[in-house]
């Protein structure tokens, strides 16, 4: 395929009609489109994207100019419209798409899109039939590769991922038709086992019953309902297939997160015991500062008062009276033992004897009329009182001391506790994580477990249908009539399983070289360091070839996965190109039979990530592999493109715009 | 393709002109896969007619 011109009306900024005719020559094989960034070059890129599928990247998806919006009159109606013009399989073809928008006063709206694909033949337009237009597109370019081939280096962390894994089976269908295995994989369908008049051997089935043997039509019966089980069998299975695969991935893939989450699980442990200590340190220090605050209410006013008390001793140690007093005595003792008349001795207490003067003087020192007994109280309870102040600091201390210990304790932890818990934010999905990863696993099992009765149920129905086959081919073969149709069939068949055989070897060949070519070109652009394996699905897989860096995570850089995708794409442009040269190598091979044509590779902004070597590779490298290369590419860029793909520029431009007014225009240079 | 005669359900099956016949198929899909000028249905009578022409063929 190639892309000879593109024309645009009033598509974005780009107002009016405006053309960029792309070179064709096949050595000055690039088109440079160059513009400064917000000029419209994605938009140019996206441009193809709608004329092609219908869809765009835009978030915005109106198309129309604003400026030709903004001057619609109510109830006016203007077209905005891609034609592309291109040449595919040597026949010229022009694509259209054109959204036509209507003002109704106040708002625009789209309103009806018309799509075309028309062709010159003798002369004349011939228009493709709506059902044939889509079959025409996924032939030209199939959906599932246009972001490959409409490369857009803004998305390229997409594309690396999907390149990688989770490609659909239509993607791998995709390549083979491009890669020129669409004409066998035709003739298998054409020719397959059927019961239908679909195919040509299920027509020979259906003309072998109209012969009108009962029991070849009952035997027949019965081989077409086995059949249709074996293809319901082998659909399903190779569905569970995908299922298993992907549920094996999934799984795989969430095993490795949750092993990079395998601290966190001691990192809960400790936070957990951390938080259990804080707990119990709060409790402590809630009882230390209680006896704390005891000890202070209790024994704080003594301390204080223990100059004052010290001084009052000394003072009434000096008093003479302070001794004369008896301890615990009262006056009323005194009048009790006089009215009593004698003494606790024995002594006869009579008035004017001496005794009794004796006794009478005591009560001069004895309350109430005496502090003395007082005095002597207070001495004994102040001696007390400073007797036990004098440990009253230390005490003080030691307890205020065991506080601020047990809180700096929980000052620690917690600190220790937020840094934890600020890393076990990020590992907070390991639980669902692990869930997922357990359902994966589940599915898996179960998918595998239906596959095992599935091929068990696929095997048995073979055989059946075999059997019933061999007693209804020996019936055939009675009929004359028979004879000349089963001789039909089995040449149908013989050439249907040779096929189906040359497909799959085929097929592991192209895959093969289609390694050997992404190998080849990713070394050319990148490095020799890695290896690039493609699988079934051509699913894209990157090891490191050095054996020392087994085992250590490859590393993506932005620059690498550019040239995972250039030597991706560049490798099927390769193969597309090379299948139609291939001569048959050998007896039983049909190379010689594949169609392919070259592709045009359209880039859009494909070098800003590469240092100046790399650049130059990729200059060196793409313009041999791709049939044409479109560029678009911002000015600082351009200069360094130019300077080494000089004489394989073929055609070179310029997208001018107006920023107060988003009008951009395209002009040759 | 060793035996060029192989014996299929009582049926002689000459294998070069299996081989012939996927060739001609094959250019036949070719070309159809380039213009588009034939259906499915199409190309299913094109194919029984190869098949039909070759295995008849002495």
């Amino acid at each position: 395929m190639l892309i000879k011109k593109i024309e645009l009306q009033n598509f974005r900024p780009y107002v009016g009609k405006q053309t960029i005719s792309f070179s064709t020559d096949e050595e000055k094989n690039i088109t440079i489109v160059m513009g400064d960034n917000g000029s419209g070059k994605t938009t140019l890129a996206q441009a193809f994207l709608w004329v092609l599928y219908g869809d765009t990247d835009f978030k915005v998806k109106e198309l129309i100019n604003r400026v030709v919006r903004d001057e619609m009159k109510p109830n006016e109606k203007k077209k905005v419209k891609v034609d592309l013009y291109l040449t595919h399989e040597d026949r010229d073809y022009i694509i259209s798409r054109a959204q036509t928008y209507k003002r109704n006063y106040t708002t625009v709206k789209a309103e009806n899109v018309e799509f075309s694909i028309s062709y010159n033949k003798d002369g004349q337009q011939e228009f493709l039939k709506p059902h044939e237009r889509d079959i025409m597109i996924k032939k030209m370019l199939p959906h599932q590769l246009s972001k490959f081939f409409f490369f857009d280096g803004e998305r390229i962390k997409n594309m690396s991922e999907e390149i990688e894994k989770g490609k659909s089976r239509e993607f791998a269908d995709a390549v083979r038709g491009l890669v020129g295995l669409t004409a066998i994989m035709n003739a298998i369908n054409h020719l397959k086992p059927s019961t239908t008049n679909s195919t040509v051997i299920g027509r020979y089935n259906r003309k072998i019953d109209e012969g009108g043997n009962a029991k070849i039509a009952e035997l027949s019966d019965r081989i077409n309902s086995l059949q249709q089980k074996y293809e319901s069998l082998e659909k399903r299975i190779e569905e569970l297939k995908d299922q298993i695969e992907y549920y094996r991935k999934d799984s795989e893939q969430l095993k490795l997160r949750i092993a990079s989450y395998a601290p966190a699980e001691k990192m809960q442990k400790e936070y957990n015991k951390l938080k259990d200590e804080v707990a119990k340190l709060e409790k402590v220090k809630v009882d230390a500062v209680k006896t704390f605050l005891n000890y202070f209410n209790k024994n704080t006013p003594s301390f204080l008062a223990k100059p004052l008390i010290h001084t009052s001793l000394k003072d009434l140690a000096e008093a003479d009276k302070l001794d004369k007093g008896i301890p615990d005595m009262h006056a009323n003792t005194i009048d009790f033992l006089i009215k009593r008349g004698f003494c606790v001795c024995g002594t006869k207490l009579e008035p004017g004897s001496d005794a009794y003067s004796e006794i009478c003087k005591a009560l001069e020192f004895l309350p109430p009329k005496s502090i003395g007994v007082l005095i002597n109280q207070f001495v004994r309870e102040s001696q007390d009182r400073t007797r036990l102040s004098e440990t009253y600091f230390e005490v003080f201390e030691n307890s205020f001391r065991r506080i601020r210990e047990i809180k700096d304790q929980i000052s620690e932890r917690q600190a220790e506790l937020t840094n934890l818990d600020n890393k076990l934010l990020d590992v907070s999905e390991v639980a669902s994580l692990k869930k997922r990863q357990l359902d994966s696993e589940q599915k898996e099992k179960e998918f595998n477990e239906e596959l095992r009765e599935k091929i068990l149920a696929l095997g048995a129905t073979k055989s059946k249908i075999e059997s019933l086959s061999k007693e209804r081919d020996q019936l055939i073969l009675v009929d004359e009539r028979n004879k000349e149709y089963e001789l039909f069939r089995q040449y149908a068949i013989t050439v249907y399983e040779e096929l189906k055989n040359s497909y799959d070897l085929q097929e592991e060949k192209t895959r093969q070289k289609l390694e050997d070519y992404i190998n080849e070109i990713f070394t050319d652009i990148f490095s020799d360091a890695l290896s690039i394996k493609v699988d079934k699905r051509y699913n894209i897989k990157v090891s490191v070839k050095d054996r020392s860096f087994e085992g250590n995570e490859l590393e993506y850089s932005t620059a690498q996965n550019y040239s995972i995708i250039f030597a991706f794409i560049a490798g099927i442009i390769k193969m597309a190109k090379e299948a139609g040269k291939n001569e048959s190598s050998s007896e039983d091979d049909y190379n010689v039979f594949v169609e392919a044509e070259g592709y045009p590779l359209v880039m859009d902004a494909p070098l800003s990530s590469f240092d100046k070597t790399r650049i130059k590779n990729i200059c060196n490298t793409l313009p041999k592999i791709a049939r044409q290369v479109i560029f678009f590419i911002k000015d600082t860029d351009g200069e360094v493109a130019e300077e080494h793909l000089g004489d394989k520029i073929g055609a070179k431009y310029l997208i001018n715009i107006d920023k107060s007014f988003l009008l951009a225009e395209i002009k040759e240079r | 393709m060793e035996e060029k005669i192989v014996r299929k359900n009582g049926v002689d099956i000459d294998l070069t002109k299996v081989r012939r016949i996927i060739m001609r198929i094959i250019l036949e899909e070719r070309n159809n896969v380039k213009t588009k000028e034939c259906s499915d249905s199409q190309m299913v009578d094109k194919l029984q007619k190869i098949i039909e022409e070759e295995a008849k063929c002495l």
